[in-house]
């Protein structure tokens, strides 16, 4: 069931969401990169390598896992010069590089290089990580930072250009009008909820770096929600992100109006859930 | 339990029906039957674990234990009872890097575990009969635990706040081991490794973490390692000692 998410064509729809598979370790342990994927979408790209946060970085929720990891990552040099070759020669489908940064120049910095390395097919940018102490999260809350960052990316690049957004905003329609104004090709809705854990004792954040962001089951109708808004608001195409489980869940994101489909915490459980759904929807 | 494990990767998850669960103190035994895919691994490596009927959201890491006539994991009691009693659940692994035993001999080699890294030492047990263990419980309670780790010779067992750290110097004062292998919380390991280093003695900690995924994935369960975060369920559980003093 091939399709076309925001000029991206994919073999089926179902893709990771940025931040919850690693290829390169699922291909040595596995022996596929990306099982029943379509493509692969990467870890967050920022300029600098990134230790990420301080342990503990995960916390158990009811029907969800609460996390604040920090985006580590080895920096853009050595992603362009090591990782992404390597990823080219494992992953089946194309490669979707997420990017994020800490100012309007990391981010176009790090497009405009993607954009001469053919091993990148798509660029998404991660306007809406939780757990960093600036930029992402904070562009991606205001509608004026979001369309100026993404016009500035789309300046920097030809490729298909997603905007990954929050829910953690006042609307995310407003959000979404913004990345269409700025140039974007495609929304993907969304990533994880700000939330929090707490320590009894203390009354301050569980996590090393504080934040947090909420994933999982708990998050689906948040996700629908938001790709029904974005629906309304915008005429781009969406990939639905947020507590997808299964093959009926992937057909409520798509009835709401997801062109493709994006698998997060679920494959921490089964790191072969895209074969297991991709199966289901064809019977 | 649903169709999804009709797809598995080379790992899993497959299949494990549970074919009981018996009281150790405060902590339970959970003995399955593993799918023929599914291996038990090298002491240290762990599985994921998953009810997909139970509580737990995640899959929970857990290190198999090869007892007489099967295998089996210890959890404590209410997960027992409301996550892991079956009829069947979801096993994912081996995963993690195990311990190196090319050294490993009962006269050279020193175990030191508490808590849930007792389990661990379970197998090596039954690779070298007699072989010495200095073992650490939270509470009188889990006494019972030890029921599981055959083969190995126990020194009477440090129950908190008494720790295992005494008896491990008065060992390697003896200047009888060159080799320690440990298994517990960080706090655990790293004591341990300070005291080996100190001692010229070469050691080999499997660390514990909290763990979403256990493959590399969610980047969750990061511990302190050559001065930085680095994944355990990568990098370990199993590292050697001196990466946790750097």
């Amino acid at each position: 069931m091939s399709i076309t998410v925001g000029r991206l064509a994919l073999a089926q729809p179902l893709l990771n969401g940025s931040g919850t598979w690693d290829a390169e370790q699922a291909h040595r342990l596995f022996g596929e990169a990306n099982p029943g994927l379509a493509g692969f979408v990467t870890k967050t790209i920022t300029p600098e390598p990134r230790v990420g946060n301080p342990a503990p970085r995960i916390a158990p929720a009811r029907q969800g896992l609460l996390n604040s990891i920090g985006l580590p990552g080895p920096g853009r040099e050595a992603f362009l010069a090591t990782l992404l070759p390597h990823l080219r020669t494992i992953v089946d489908g194309p490669i979707i590089c997420s990017v994020g940064g800490f100012s309007l120049a990391d981010y176009v910095d790090t497009v405009a290089a993607l954009d001469d390395d053919p091993a990148c097919a798509a660029i998404e940018l991660n306007v809406s990580c939780p757990n960093v102490e600036s930029g992402c999260a904070s562009i991606g809350g205001d509608a004026g930072e979001t369309e100026r960052l993404t016009a500035a990316a789309r300046r920097a690049t030809t490729k298909p250009l997603f905007v990954k957004l929050s829910a953690s905003v006042a609307d995310i329609a407003v959000i979404a009008m913004a990345a269409e104004a700025g140039g974007a090709d495609a929304l993907v809705c969304v990533n994880t909820v700000k939330a929090t854990a707490v320590d009894r004792r203390s009354g301050k954040s569980w996590f090393g770096g504080g934040g947090g962001g909420l994933s999982g089951a708990s998050i689906r109708p948040v996700a629908l929600h938001a790709v029904v808004a974005c629906r309304e608001a915008t005429q781009l195409d969406i990939v639905g992100l947020g507590g997808v489980e299964c093959a009926d869940d992937v057909r409520d994101l798509v009835a709401a109006g997801a062109s493709a489909v994006a698998l997060g915490t679920a494959l921490f459980r089964n790191p072969a859930l895209a074969c297991a759904i991709t199966a289901d929807l064809a019977s | 339990m649903s169709g999804v494990l009709e797809h598995a990767t080379r790992l899993g998850p497959y299949r494990a029906r549970v074919m009981g669960v018996e009281p150790l103190g405060g902590l339970a035994l959970v003995r399955v039957e593993l799918d023929s895919r599914t291996e038990v691994g090298v002491p240290g490596q762990f599985h994921m674990l998953s009810n997909p009927a139970g509580r737990d959201y995640l899959s929970r890491p857990v290190g198999l234990i090869e007892l007489d006539g099967g295998v089996g994991f210890v959890v404590d009691q209410a997960s027992a009872a409301a996550d892991m009693a079956g009829p069947e659940i979801a096993v994912l692994g081996p995963l993690g890097r195990g311990f190196d035993l090319s050294e490993t001999n009962a006269e050279t080699t020193l175990l030191v575990a508490a808590g849930f890294g007792l389990t661990v030492m379970a197998g090596i047990g039954r690779m070298h009969r007699h072989i010495r263990l200095i073992a650490g419980l939270r509470q009188s309670d889990h006494l019972p635990l030890l029921e599981c780790i055959t083969g190995v010779t126990n020194d009477a067992p440090r129950i908190a706040p008494d720790l295992v750290t005494e008896p491990l110097i008065e060992a390697l004062a003896s200047g009888r081991y060159t080799q320690v292998l440990a298994a517990g919380p960080t706090g655990l390991g790293t004591a341990v490794a300070r005291i080996c280093a100190d001692h010229g003695v070469a050691s080999q900690v499997a660390l514990e973490a909290p763990m979403a995924c256990g493959f590399g994935a969610c980047n969750g369960c990061v511990v302190p390692l050559d001065g930085t975060w680095l994944r355990c369920c990568i990098e370990g559980p199993v590292v050697d000692g001196a990466r946790l003093l750097a």
